[in-house]
């Protein structure tokens, strides 16, 4: 598999601090990435600093062979967390996902009926055919993910970035969403997100990248999933458990116990 | 009754006022959306205090008041939006930093400028009765620029009121937009304050917009409201002012509050019944 995403030696900083520090790592086309790390490590500005909207301090990212500033508008696709949405703006689902559509440059604001049957399918393809009329507000929080996902996948790209696509949702919302993402990676798309979840997300992605401000490690889960790495990533002691069950062999990962609330089990 | 509709159209003063008046209504209607939207409501308050400032310097150099202005407005909102970008201050500190000192300069000068005081006046409070017909063509060319460059530009000005950094992600280019718009929205304010003054003008950038909010969950639908209830506001405050003889900018603000209320109380009753 080629190289799909190149990172050279990339620094970024804000006001002086230091952000990310030094990044260098390639992700191949096809591959499904798992960024993990503490909060305030980097993993936004990561994805910020591949989307070409975060200047370098230093070095170089290229994405499909071109430099991050020439990549071609709709190839990467981008779902950002979904904290940063205003649900209050008067905007229904269809016009969610209408927005990714030639909006770079001067068009006719109407969208014509080969950019409905395009937004339609999509919409359909992810379960949401029937909401497309529906404001944004009126749905779960997996449906809205899922529309933003729509919305990302307008102009078929290449490679998708998610940032934090599975946060506040339940079991069942963030199962479809992982099983959604995988049926996108299996048609070829490469897929990177980050992700706060170590047992419920990151445990199931082929291939991880522990980022705090460094990298870490990264590597194929079972690699990456071990006490030394993790703990360093965190910061914190974290303890690995090998599962095994109907599911195959699982790695999960245990907080050390924390005191008082042990103690209060312990009694009961 | 078509006798109440017809009189005040004999007079020539209210024929080019109520023109003025309903392309300035339609005009601040079409940009409060986007501004409403993007929680800048202060951005129209602020400017134009901004621009009173521009307007003195303008009249002490002896320029067109509209050219003297325009570049002060538009200077005063790439400032503000310099100030704002700089992530320490939000745009409500960023627009009352600029639009006050630029506001304090206007009367510095004025109080070094004894004959000044029945302009000053006119330009506080607007002076609809003044519109000439140079002054209804600058309004209608306003306009139909502003309407041209949302028409033109509306699916980027979409996405970008909707979210700016999902925007940038997909190369929307927002810096040219933002300076496209401070333009039109410069102008938009400068052509305002003659009917409206400068006090008032915001109250008429907020106030359709918001009112075109309770009615509708679409955003294009929004728009065309909001242009509606800014022509009708401008309507009706018009007659009104002319019938009780009440400035006409408080009157057509004061019309604009009154549907705000009486829609607010409206869509509190109906907000979870009515398919919008």
């Amino acid at each position: 598999m080629e190289r799909y995403i190149q990172c050279l030696q990339v620094s970024v900083s804000f006001s002086g601090k230091e952000v990310l520090k030094d990044i260098t790592l390639s992700v191949k086309s096809g591959q499904f990435v798992g960024i993990v790390g503490p909060s305030g490590a980097g993993k936004t500005t990561f994805l910020r600093s591949l989307l070409g909207l975060i200047p370098l301090n230093q070095g170089m990212i290229r994405i499909g062979g071109k430099d991050v500033h020439d990549v071609f508008p709709g190839s990467i696709g981008y779902v950002p967390q979904l904290e940063t949405v205003d649900w209050n703006f008067p905007t229904t689902v269809e016009q969610i996902v209408f927005m990714g559509i030639r909006s770079t440059r001067m068009s006719i604001p109407w969208t014509t009926e080969e950019e409905k049957q395009e937004v339609y399918s999509l919409l359909k393809m992810l379960g949401l055919g029937k909401f497309g009329k529906r404001h944004i507000s009126e749905l779960s929080g997996g449906q809205r993910q899922r529309v933003f996902i729509a919305r990302a996948l307008v102009g078929k790209p290449k490679l998708l970035l998610l940032d934090e696509p599975t946060i506040g949702l339940d079991v069942k919302a963030r199962h479809d969403i992982m099983h959604l993402l995988a049926d996108l990676n299996r048609s070829g798309m490469t897929i990177l997100l980050t992700t706060h979840d170590l047992n419920s997300v990151a445990a199931h992605l082929p291939w991880l990248i522990c980022l705090n401000q460094t990298l870490i490690a990264q590597g194929p889960l079972d690699m990456v999933f071990k006490e030394r790495i993790l703990s360093k990533l965190y910061d914190a002691p974290l303890t690995i458990i090998q599962h095994t069950g109907v599911l195959g062999d699982l790695k999960l990962v245990a907080e050390a116990s924390h005191y008082p609330f042990t103690a209060r089990f312990e009694k009961v | 009754m078509i006798a109440f509709f017809i009189e005040p159209f004999h007079y020539q003063f209210f024929v080019y006022g109520i023109l003025a008046a309903v392309f300035v209504g339609a005009t601040t209607g079409l940009l409060g959306t986007f501004i409403v939207l993007r929680k800048m409501s202060s951005i129209g308050h602020g400017l134009a205090h901004a621009v009173f400032g521009g307007a003195v310097v303008s009249y002490l150099l002896n320029t067109n008041f509209y050219i003297g202005a325009s570049l002060w407005g538009f200077i005063s909102s790439l400032l503000i939006r310099r100030i704002s970008s700089q992530n320490k201050l939000g745009a409500d500190a960023a627009i009352g930093i600029v639009t006050t000192a630029s506001f304090a300069l206007g009367v510095a000068l004025i109080s070094k400028i004894p004959y000044f005081t029945r302009n000053i006046e006119a330009a506080l409070f607007g002076n609809v009765l003044g519109v000439t017909p140079l002054d209804i063509a600058v309004i209608v060319s306003v306009f139909a620029i502003t309407l041209l460059c949302i028409f033109l530009f509306y699916r980027s000005f979409l996405f970008l009121t909707f979210n700016e950094e999902i925007a940038r992600a997909y190369k929307v280019p927002v810096e040219k937009l933002e300076i496209l718009f401070s333009l039109i929205l410069a102008a938009s304010i400068i052509v305002s304050i003659q009917v409206l003054g400068v006090t008032l003008v915001a109250a008429m950038v907020v106030l359709p917009a918001s009112c075109a909010r309770l009615l509708t969950n679409s955003f294009h639908r929004m728009i065309f409201l909001s242009v509606g209830i800014g022509i009708v506001c401008s309507f009706a405050g018009m007659y009104i002012s002319y019938y009780l003889d009440i400035a006409s900018g408080a009157t057509i603000v004061l019309f604009a509050a009154f549907l705000f209320v009486v829609l607010s109380i409206y869509c509190s009753n109906n907000f979870f019944s009515i398919q919008k």
